[in-house]
């Protein structure tokens, strides 16, 4: 009797064995396969560095100081991760920086408008009192 | 013996499961409070009387990144709450930008008119 469960326990056991080693196995292909770098992120990269780019030219250090540097910051922190081979890293921080350029692009032109919409302003009431003080001939009694 | 380690392994189990579903919650709740957040500054901005007529794409943009949020799993969820925050502020600073590009031609025009009136004035 002992020794048939000793072998019904030991084909049991060898069985779970089996099952135990081919669950590590699927278990370490999960692993790698999460581990594996996925191919580099260029055209986030490409394009985070291009929204970065028009940033500088819309003046975006001048009137969007805080999300141009957050722009910058990102764009850093993807490259990094792209040398550490960490592409899901890199895509999520060029993400992040092309988000950050846009809306510093949107701020710039923002405060170039309302600088505009002032001078106009100023102007127009400097014109308006000139007019007022000095009117055309054609205009008085 | 034997059944006395059952009855532990029970409650160790019962406590691990109590555990993992009020983490659950937890979690769920505060995507639920992040999503509510935007979406709501998303509303706001939406029902503004002025602003809301403005920047149609970027609205439409802002609602998208919303619904990737509201779509995105754990790994996901933090990019996408930075991305939907963004497009908003995107969304606001574009309708912004476009009330003051028609108050700035209003002005211009005025500006126009003044300068023509002080002309006829000095060639009189």
């Amino acid at each position: 009797m002992i020794p048939i469960l000793v072998r019904a326990n030991a084909k049991f056991m060898t069985a779970n064995r089996e099952k135990i080693h081919a669950l590590v196995v699927v278990a370490a292909i999960a692993l790698m396969q999460g581990c594996t770098p996925t191919r580099p992120p260029v055209d986030e990269l490409d394009a985070a560095s291009r929204a970065f780019a028009s940033d500088r030219t819309a003046d975006a250090a001048t009137f969007a100081a805080v999300e141009y540097r957050a722009a910058e910051q990102h764009l850093d922190q993807a490259r990094a991760a792209e040398g550490r081979q960490d592409y899901d890293k890199a895509a999520q921080f060029a993400r992040e920086s092309a988000a950050d350029s846009e809306l510093a692009s949107a701020k710039a032109r923002l405060g170039k408008a309302h600088a505009q919409v002032d001078q106009l302003k100023q102007d127009n009431a400097s014109l308006d009192r000139d007019l007022s003080e000095h009117p055309s001939p054609e205009a008085q009694p | 013996m034997r059944h006395r380690k059952c009855n532990s392994l029970h409650r160790f189990t019962s406590a691990a499961l109590v555990l993992f579903c009020l983490l659950g919650v937890g979690t769920a709740s505060a995507r639920n409070e992040d999503y509510q957040r935007i979406a709501d500054q998303l509303d706001r901005l939406n029902s503004d009387p002025i602003l809301g007529q403005h920047a149609p794409a970027q609205m439409d943009r802002a609602r998208a990144a919303l619904a990737a949020l509201k779509e995105a799993g754990r790994s996901e969820r933090e990019v996408c709450i930075y991305l939907a925050e963004r497009s908003v502020e995107i969304a606001r600073a574009s309708a912004e930008m476009e009330v003051l590009e028609g108050q700035r031609d209003d002005l211009q025009r005025e500006n126009d008119r003044l300068q023509l009136a002080q002309a006829r004035r000095d060639a009189a």
